[in-house]
């Protein structure tokens, strides 16, 4: 993640237009690719994109170590995203899809090894909504089915079987692709 | 860890990201960034001139809104400067009436200090004349609480008229914890008010009593006023987000 000059986000917390800007400009492509990855669409994810920096500025008063601006910022932009996820109502649910093919992670081969991961990452993007935010709150930010569950206000179970369909879809589409 | 999500976070690494949002949504944020909006973190940060004119305009609002209602004669009016100077000849005359009953211990007003609310300042408060060390009013305990009871029914009217509209009005935007810095302030409010109250109990009502729980009242209207303001604000900007059929439910702030 870029690391700004402590001065920037302090001159933007003292309300410097141009400290905005400069904050803008080093951080808005990284966390534009967390919005896309998570909405699955450009428009959306400017909408997301904005909504989170307006946030970020808004509360800038809040944030005591102008050092951690960037992993804020990016708290910020997950939990829009979140919010964002949370207003499609019945995308988690999990009734027309089968549910008992969950990968063995423990016997199951590298797949993916040879792969070239822009191919992967623009498959997460096609991934269907429900499975697309859970994949990549569990595999790129990290989050447990737990947390992803509280977030999202679904059952860790929900998270898991989400995960699980994000995975084989995965494998079914870039093996075909890489053949 | 699955070997799948490991392999993935360490490529994350590696990649440089190829989408770039528009320079419309610069645009937006800049246009949208410095428009003026109420933040509840600066709700108490008023210029005192600002806060006086507002007080005033509260009184006069008050007052007129007591006079047009109730048809009542001067004495009854809600007008706080008006109640207070005749809460104050009452003190007054029975101050007179009573002086047998005082005692030494209690001829003490209460100190500026004691009485102010917290997040105020009165810049004008020092200049006014030192209040005489008059004996203790009669009016202690129930005498006293009468008094501040007349001057809470001129207030308590419009305050709860405030907090039912804000109690009755749907949320559509935000969670409870948005609005929680206004609760966290009328709380404080409340607690105040107690504690002068208490005062007036103990020690009887004086001219910075008297002011304090005026101030308190002021106060609690202009934070409901805001609140209000704030919800209808958030209300219309989701509204306009949201889609008739994505509307998320609202639900109700109960103050």
């Amino acid at each position: 993640m870029q690391h700004l000059p402590k001065h920037i986000v302090q001159q933007a917390q003292n309300g410097s237009r141009e400290a905005f800007a400069q904050l803008y400009q080093a951080f808005s492509k990284g966390m534009f690719a967390i919005c896309v990855r998570m909405t699955g669409n450009l428009s959306e994810a400017e909408d997301v994109l904005h909504d989170a920096f307006i946030k970020a500025f808004n509360q800038l008063q809040q944030l005591k170590d102008a050092q951690l601006f960037g992993g804020w910022l990016r708290t910020i932009v997950i939990n829009e995203c979140i919010r964002w996820a949370k207003t499609k109502k019945g995308i988690f649910s999990l009734e027309n899809d089968a549910t008992n093919d969950w990968v063995d992670e423990t016997n199951e081969e590298a797949w993916w090894v040879n792969i070239d991961i822009t191919l992967v990452l623009k498959e997460v993007k096609a991934l269907p909504d429900g499975c697309r935010e859970i994949f990549n709150l569990y595999v790129l930010e990290n989050m447990s089915h737990k947390e992803i569950a509280y977030q999202l206000q679904i059952t860790e179970g929900t998270s898991k079987s989400q995960y699980h369909r994000a995975r084989k879809l995965l494998k079914e589409k870039l093996t075909l692709l890489n053949r | 860890m699955d070997a799948f999500k490991k392999y993935m976070q360490e490529q994350m690494q590696t990649i440089e990201e190829v989408d770039t949002p528009s320079d419309e949504v610069w645009q937006k944020i800049d246009a949208n960034l410095f428009q003026p909006t109420t933040n509840p973190s600066k709700l108490l940060v008023l210029k005192p001139f600002v806060k006086y004119f507002a007080a005033a305009c509260t009184i006069v609002f008050i007052a007129l809104a007591w006079v047009l209602l109730s048809n009542k004669s001067v004495p009854e009016t809600n007008n706080s400067l008006i109640a207070k100077n005749e809460l104050v000849k009452q003190s007054n005359n029975q101050q007179q009436k009573a002086k047998s009953h005082t005692t030494p211990k209690q001829k003490q007003p209460i100190t500026e200090k004691s009485v102010k609310p917290t997040n105020q300042t009165k810049p004008g408060k020092n200049q006014q004349p030192k209040i005489k060390q008059s004996p203790s009013p009669s009016y202690q305990g129930e005498g006293g609480i009468g008094i501040i009871n007349n001057l809470e029914n001129s207030f308590v009217q419009v305050i709860n008229l405030q907090r039912n509209r804000i109690n009755q009005t749907p949320v559509y935007a935000e969670n409870q914890q948005y609005f929680k810095e206004f609760i966290v302030q009328l709380n404080q409010l409340e607690k105040e008010e107690k504690i002068l109250k208490q005062q007036v109990r103990q020690q009887g009502i004086t001219n910075e009593v008297l002011n304090g729980l005026i101030d308190i009242y002021q106060f609690k209207l202009t934070i409901l006023k805001q609140l209000q303001s704030e919800i209808q604000k958030t209300n219309s900007k989701s509204l306009q987000q949201q889609s008739p059929i994505q509307k998320s439910k609202p639900y109700f702030i109960n103050i």
